[in-house]
């Protein structure tokens, strides 16, 4: 393991996404203590270009477009965070437990599996939003996990059917382990790189998927999120042209494709750590 | 239901009663291969039975419903006169243990070595402290040629297939078992350290009264190392017996011709001068 | 035309990469004769299937050849254009079959349109017209026939046949342009025994046949060389230690390696089991990264005199001439 993290400490590319996304949970995370409150609206200050003010300018409505940026980001992460992780625990749950336990379990689990890849995931989300009352990010992310697994639990599941024929497990079996135990300290150790790649493309995509349905205004949350931005920059009708009020839009875009690039990044640098064939000789 | 003529002869460790193992697959349409048929046979105390046969003749089913790691569809096996699905697991593998063919499956490459040593030490009842431990792990390698200091501490992939194997025997030593169930135990280590396993296993057989299943398709191996054989055909045990009669005077034409093509050192096959 | 179908003058083959510089073939020197089959013994590191790497002509991405030539039927193959190595030699002169080969059949072709392929990518003309097919089947037929197989496997697909087959079949192809020297790397390990015998026998009918002229057999197995190999070459740590007739090589061997390997074995003896405990060779191969000083088997080796440490022996002579061995134990016996 410590080896894991040494190769991966070499891998530049995994660095650089590493480096860039601690960035922004800083700007997330703290920033909006310094930044005034991104709902209050100025009505002296509308649809200001960037100032010493307002750094970013201000929106149509008068609100700090810097002071939503930093609120976006950090709720973005948060979404994408409570997905990624919550993905993550079910797929390795559905993908490692029944296949381990093999029979009826691992059909069931596969059954599962294949039911949840075939749901529609935006025409759902229509649905909940349009159902459930006050929805918040949390329950937001949680549904992007519900809905994101599956993929990752088919390829969890491969892993462990070739795994757990592995002498070692036969091994722990007749050291009198049982089947928790083995699952937990013999086989996931070795899928722990498989596993991280699963939570940082699941957390990638869930930032992505969720500003994609702000955007289109799927999501009824109030809070501010990088697609909420966007959906708000697209809809206000106060300047008449969309470029005249650049600086709403343009930052959160930018943002948003950098902390992609750089979850895809760290994707990219683990590939290239952990697959062998990917591995500079 | 517990056999009873198996308590009758002290010196029987093993039995083996008509194993069978259909191994089925699909769901509505099921297809069926028997994997062993009728597999009966007993190992002694103190013996090295050799379980000969090429790849798929099902040595490594049998080896694996003994071990309980398959179930089997039918027959039975006893351990000391009782059958082994009454036994408390533990107190089972505390008797039987295995050392399989690939020694660096046999290692979780996660962890350094003495996690697979540590492990074993759960299944003793003496539950010995940190420097009986060692004391103990010490003694017990020294005892099969390995060094201690050049083993313990170290990932799998930094040790040789041979020192692997040592390992994986010096564990069943230290959990105490009676019957090693060794699954073609040498043939993925160099021809230069194999008979070195070898000769272990048949120390251990004259000094602990180990007894062994020594599964292999190495004809020249069983030769060397047991003394009765027995030789495994699409699931069936198609002949048994003491070595020197199955491998001087085979009976079943199947034996015939497996021998016939057994390449050996010391002579050259007619047919192709 | 030269007398050896194979030259090799002291051959260098290193491993170059991030891991270091591996030596792993270090001044190798042996001729073949033609018409003859020898085969290479050794432990796995012992430079057998580099060595046969080399000889193909096209050594993998980190395999360098560092120096010496290698001669096949008189041509120098690392000082030829590509183009000439791979029209005039590979096939015709000599053809490589490497381990695992029987997996470079391709899964979703019938063997017939498999082996159109390899002639098309071979002679770099597509093969098209029903003539050439027919042609092409007669000859892949013949060769197959030869291997002890039935032609109708030709229609198969590779999921149709057993190992032994495929490895048969692989072989018929590599030989289809009835090469002078065929170099093989372990064409048994994989199978069973009594394929194993099946798969020595048709090698020797493929010779008898007149399909090649000679052979390189490399093999870990030394039973199994031993039942079809005229003469021997035993390698250790990337170089060769002792060459000679199989038989004298297995019951009169020259240097302690070649000793100490044959009494490892645990061969298979149809009169009775042998009483004599088998010995195991002490330590383990050296990291070819590092190779010991001196002779290379030094460490390991029970004999090992002050020289052996300082000074790499040369191969020595011994008898009338065909048997050689790098020992400094021959010195006295060879008359130099």
């Amino acid at each position: 393991m410590i080896e894991m993290w040494e190769l991966l400490l070499k891998s530049r590319k995994a660095i650089f996404g590493l480096v860039v996304l601690i960035v922004f949970i800083l700007l997330g995370t703290v920033g909006p203590l310094f930044v005034g409150d991104p709902y209050n609206m100025n009505l002296n200050q509308m649809g200001r270009p960037p100032s010493l003010a307002h750094i970013l300018g201000t929106t149509s409505f008068g609100q700090d477009v810097f002071a939503q940026l930093c609120n976006a980001v950090g709720n973005s992460l948060l979404v994408g965070l409570v997905a990624g992780v919550l993905g993550t625990l079910i797929a390795v749950f559905v993908g490692a437990v029944g296949p381990y336990i093999g029979g009826l379990a691992d059909r069931i689990s596969n059954l599962v599996t294949n039911l949840a890849l075939v749901l529609p995931l935006i025409p759902l989300f229509i649905i909940i939003a349009s159902v459930v009352r006050g929805l918040n990010l949390v329950l937001i992310g949680i549904i992007l996990a519900v809905t994101a697994w599956p993929w990752a639990a088919r390829s969890i599941r491969s892993q462990m059917l070739t795994l757990k024929e592995r002498e070692f497990v036969n091994l722990a079996r007749m050291s009198g382990d049982r089947a928790v135990r083995i699952v937990v300290t013999e086989i996931l150790p070795n899928m722990m790189a498989y596993i991280m790649m699963v939570f940082v493309i699941l957390t990638g995509t869930a930032i992505l998927t969720e500003s994609a349905l702000s955007m289109i205004g799927v999501s009824t949350t109030p809070t501010i999120t990088l697609g909420y931005m966007l959906y708000w920059a697209q809809h206000e009708t106060i300047v008449p042209f969309w470029w005249n009020i650049w600086w709403w839009f343009i930052p959160p875009g930018i943002v948003l494709t950098v902390i992609l690039t750089a979850f895809f990044v760290i994707h990219a640098g683990l590939d290239e750590v952990f697959n062998p064939k990917l591995r500079r000789v | 239901m517990i056999n009873e003529d198996v308590t009758g002869s002290d010196d029987v460790l093993l039995k083996c009663e008509n194993l069978t193992k259909i191994y089925t697959s699909g769901l509505i349409r099921t297809k069926t291969v028997a994997g062993a048929k009728n597999v009966s046979f007993n190992i002694k105390k103190g013996e090295i039975v050799s379980l000969a046969g090429e790849s798929g003749s099902g040595k490594s089913t049998v080896a694996k419903m003994i071990l309980m790691l398959l179930r089997p569809t039918s027959g039975h096996i006893f351990l000391n006169g009782k059958d082994i699905s009454l036994y408390n697991i533990r107190d089972y593998y505390r008797q039987v243990q295995a050392v399989f063919q690939d020694p660096y499956s046999a290692f979780n490459p996660f962890y350094k070595v003495d996690h697979v040593i540590s492990r074993a030490f759960g299944l003793r009842q003496d539950n010995p402290d940190e420097d009986e431990r060692k004391e103990i792990i010490e003694s017990t390698f020294l005892s099969i040629g390995l060094n201690p200091s050049e083993v313990l501490g170290r990932y799998p992939h930094e040790l040789s297939g041979g020192q692997m194997q040592r390992l994986l025997i010096g564990r069943s030593l230290l959990i105490g078992s009676q019957l090693l169930i060794a699954d073609e135990p040498t043939s993925m280590i160099d021809a230069s350290t194999r008979a070195g396993v070898l000769n272990l296993l048949l120390r251990l057989k004259e000094k602990e009264g180990l007894s062994v299943l020594f599964i292999t398709h190495d004809i020249g191996q069983a030769q060397y190392v047991s003394e009765r054989v027995l030789i495994m055909k699409e699931g069936e045990i198609v002949e048994q017996g003491s070595v020197n009669d199955v491998f001087t005077n085979p009976n079943h034409p199947y034996t015939q011709e497996l021998l016939a093509s057994v390449p050996s050192l010391y002579e050259k096959w007619e047919e192709l001068t | 035309m030269t007398e050896h179908i194979l030259e090799v003058e002291d051959l260098r083959g290193y491993y170059r990469g991030v891991f270091g510089v591996v030596r792993a073939i270090d001044g190798v020197s042996f001729n073949l004769d033609r018409g003859t089959i020898m085969g290479i013994a050794g432990e796995s590191g012992g430079g057998k299937s580099t060595l046969a790497q080399l000889v193909s002509g096209s050594p993998p991405p980190l395999l360098h050849r560092e120096g010496g030539r290698i001669l096949v039927d008189g041509i120098d193959i690392y000082n030829i254009d590509p183009e000439e190595l791979r029209t005039e030699v590979k096939c015709k002169r000599m053809s490589y079959v490497p381990q695992a080969s029987m997996e470079s059949l391709n899964p979703v072709k019938r063997i017939r349109d498999f082996i159109f392929d390899v002639v098309g990518q071979r002679t770099g003309r597509r093969v098209r017209s029903k003539e050439r097919k027919a042609e092409i089947l007669e000859m892949a037929a013949n060769h197959v026939k030869t291997l002890g197989l039935n032609s109708s496997v030709l229609d198969l697909y590779p999921h149709e046949l057993s190992g032994g087959m495929k490895q048969r079949v692989v072989i018929a192809i590599s030989t289809l342009w009835n090469p002078k020297l065929l170099v093989i790397d372990e064409p048994t390990s994989a199978l069973d025994v009594t394929s194993q015998k099946r798969m020595i026998k048709a090698l020797l009918k493929l010779k008898r046949a007149g399909i090649i002229e000679s052979m390189l057999y490399i093999s870990h197995d030394l039973t199994s060389l031993r039942q079809c190999c005229a003469r021997s070459m035993v390698m250790y740590a990337g170089k060769v230690v002792e060459i000679g007739s199989m038989d004298e090589t297995i019951n009169d061997p020259l240097h302690p390696y070649s000793q100490l390997l044959g009494a490892a074995i645990a061969s298979y003896d149809p009169k009775g089991r042998r009483q004599d405990t088998l010995q195991s060779i002490p330590g383990s191969p050296p990291d070819l990264r590092n190779p010991p000083s001196g002779c290379r088997f030094h460490p390991r080796c029970p004999y090992a005199m002050d020289i052996c440490k300082t000074t790499d022996p040369p191969m020595f002579t011994v008898g009338n001439g065909s048997r050689q061995a790098a020992c400094w134990l021959l010195k006295s016996k060879a008359g130099e």
